[in-house]
């Protein structure tokens, strides 16, 4: 399943909801996905926990260490996908940093996350400078490639990443790293802004998207948003509370409904 | 020196990466979208200054009235005697700062100023690129802040007081193994939000392009002194050039002066951060490089007794000039740099950094197993002084200090 039901979502003016949670954050995780699903997620982004995420801010950090801590990996992390699969109903997508794919074998875990069911990867250290190798191995496994858009993104080099993100674009909301912010920047609007004028694919902000309110200010602009920390700070608040999947289900419809 | 200065640009002839940074398969700038403009406009920024012939003098001329530069070779007589070899020191430890550290961030500093920034962030892993980095942000009016692990923190406390009173904050990195590589992904993350008014001047060739080939370039000013030297000194090239290896800014630098001689080149790793020989090409910190990793890809943590050298990759130049053979890279454990680090203290009255021990560790193994056949000429980097080291090394000592108080 890729990802073009975004696409036909954004044709029929219907905004886009990508919750972010990290895989193996806790245990019941997959049980997280579904829930967010339940809520009401157009897609859901799953998180494969790196050593060292460049890009990432203190919570997702954290979320990262609990899951390597308790010992999660590439290949649990697909076993659990997999289990997902014929359950969560709506498109998977993965993040993840490049030297997991790298360390893998590009070829074999493009294979792998096709074969569990995944739509498409995000990978936010790969420049399209560095693109083709992943690109290939994607599109010969029918994954979607979803590239970044910076708010210091000039506007050719947009254009040029616009032309080859497959899926949707991903609006960086701010130059900054992952992690909840007041109010949605300035940065945001502009960056969306820059993207519409130069594509018809569905234009995403994510990262810095922290509230309801802030997510319905976005999709003024956009076509959808990415909401990570602020779910990631839910989850990791409420560890070891059985009611976990409801909270992260009505966090998420609360998002779904601002944005509607 | 304007002698030595027009030599030094005349017989220069750098290998420069490719169009995407790379020096072969290694290299590159695998960044997040954010952080490439910053990037480029860096490149383009160090491409029209180091053609500046302007921009190149006063480098230069800073290097050699504020660094201290040229710094001497010493011959080694003692200790050539007793290994049978003939030893020479290129004396880093003697400049400003003590360390080789201040070549590359006057040069970083200089460029910072010409692109209007005004803020200065570093990683530091032993605190010598700190240091030295809060020096050239003081003589420059740069505000500066320097991350450093905090395991790091407390094996070089010295140096963390001596950024403060240079004016520079210090911020205590607590993520991951609290060590340098983490203290180069807070600094880039810093520099993602502050690329505006912000120079990040990294501290060894590694990280994203421009700066593995960038800082090549700011500490190439070593190896070519060092050729030049040894050249009028001796008559001829040194057999082998020896250089430690954490980033490996000093190696790449010495060996830039070499790269196109007969010398053989040889870096020397910590045996707990050798990336090189027991590492295997992944992507982390921007780059391709030969990184520790486990086999999922997730990076390892390097153990060693110099701060300096726990690091779990290397520069990409050096993957490459591995992968052809040009240079080759062994790893010196803790126990033999200990025994160095007292060697070249007791027999030359030279008090190295335990990083540069390294260097020397292997050349006395070597020569002793007659790898380093007798009578040949041998170039070490030293590439800074042990003033920093000497408390850490008295805690090891007292271990095994004899009834009369003697290690
Ligand atoms: C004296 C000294 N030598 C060597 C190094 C290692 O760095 P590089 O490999 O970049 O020369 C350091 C780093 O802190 C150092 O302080």
């Amino acid at each position: 399943m890729r990802l073009s039901e975004l696409t036909a979502k954004k044709t029929s003016n219907q905004k886009i909801l990508v919750p972010y949670i990290t895989a193996g954050i806790t245990d019941n995780w997959g049980d997280l996905v579904l829930a967010a699903a339940d809520g009401g997620a157009d897609a859901v982004e799953i998180g494969l926990p790196f050593s060292d995420p460049m890009i990432d801010g203190n919570i997702i950090q954290l979320a990262y260490k609990k899951s390597l801590d308790a010992g999660y990996n590439t290949q649990l992390i697909l076993d659990g996908i997999n289990s997902l699969k014929d359950r969560v109903g709506i498109p998977l997508i993965v993040m993840t940093y490049y030297n997991l794919l790298f360390a893998r074998g590009l070829a074999k875990v493009a294979f792998d996350l096709s074969t569990v069911g995944v739509a498409g990867t995000i990978v936010p250290d790969l420049t399209i400078e560095e693109l083709d190798p992943w690109s290939k191995e994607s599109q010969a496994n029918n994954l979607d490639n979803v590239l970044l858009v910076a708010p210091s993104t000039p506007r050719a080099r947009t254009a040029q990443i616009a032309n080859l993100s497959t899926g949707f674009i991903y609006a960086l909301g701010v130059m900054g790293t992952t992690g909840i912010r007041d109010s949605l920047s300035q940065d945001a609007i502009a960056n969306v802004t820059k993207i519409k004028e130069l594509t018809d694919k569905p234009v995403l902000i994510g990262v810095g998207v922290s509230t309801p309110q802030q997510a319905q200010q976005a999709v003024q602009y956009c076509d959808g948003v990415i909401v990570g920390s602020a779910l990631v700070k839910l989850i990791l608040d409420k560890l070891d509370k059985p009611e976990l999947p409801k909270f992260v289900q009505s966090f998420v419809t609360d998002f779904k409904t601002a944005i509607a | 020196m304007s002698e030595d200065l027009s030599k030094y640009l005349e017989s220069y002839t750098p290998l420069l990466p490719d169009d995407k940074g790379k020096f072969g398969q290694f290299g590159g700038r695998f960044v997040p979208e954010s952080l490439v403009n910053a990037c480029e406009q860096l490149q383009i920024a160090f491409d029209k200054f180091w053609s500046d012939p302007e921009f190149r003098n006063e480098y230069l001329n800073l290097l050699h009235s504020y660094g201290g530069r040229p710094t001497p070779i010493t011959f080694c007589g003692n200790l050539s005697e007793l290994l049978g070899i003939k030893l020479y020191l290129k004396r880093e430890d003697l400049t400003h700062t003590g360390s080789h550290k201040i070549n590359n961030v006057v040069g970083q500093a200089l460029l910072a100023k010409r692109m209007g920034k005004t803020h200065l962030i570093a990683e530091t892993g032993a605190g010598q690129h700190g240091v030295a980095t809060a020096t050239a942000a003081a003589l420059f009016g740069l505000k500066c802040k320097v991350y450093m692990g905090q395991v790091d923190a407390k094996r070089q406390e010295l140096n963390v007081f001596r950024m403060k009173l240079l004016g520079s904050e210090v911020q205590e990195v607590i993520s991951g193994s609290m060590t340098l590589k983490d203290a180069v992904n807070e600094a880039m993350r810093e520099w993602v939000s502050r690329v505006d008014t912000t120079h990040y001047c990294l501290g060894s060739v590694m990280g994203p392009h421009p700066f593995p080939y960038m800082v090549r370039e700011f500490q190439s000013i070593l190896g070519n002194e060092a050729k030049i030297q040894f050249k009028e000194l001796t008559g001829d090239d040194p057999d082998y050039v020896v250089a430690c290896v954490g980033g490996g800014s000093n190696a790449a630098g010495t060996f830039a002066g070499f790269i196109n001689t007969d010398s053989k080149l040889v870096g020397v790793e910590a045996a707990g951060g050798a990336a090189l020989s027991y590492g295997r090409t992944g992507v982390v910190h921007g780059m391709t490089s030969k990184l520790l990793q486990d086999e999922t890809g997730q990076i390892n943590e390097a153990h060693s007794i110099s701060a300096g050298l726990d690091y779990p990759g290397v520069g990409p130049e050096h993957a490459y000039l591995q992968d052809i053979d040009r240079a080759s890279y062994v790893a010196a454990n803790d126990e033999e740099v200990l025994e160095a680090f007292l060697m070249l203290s007791r027999m030359e009255g030279i008090i190295p950094a335990l990083e540069s021990a390294h260097g020397l560790a292997w050349i006395i193994r070597a020569a002793k197993a007659g790898e380093i056949p007798k009578d040949k000429t041998v170039l070490l980097t030293l590439s800074g002084r042990g003033d920093k080291d000497v408390q850490q090394v008295l805690s090891i000592l007292q271990l095994r200090k004899d009834e009369k108080g003697n290690f």
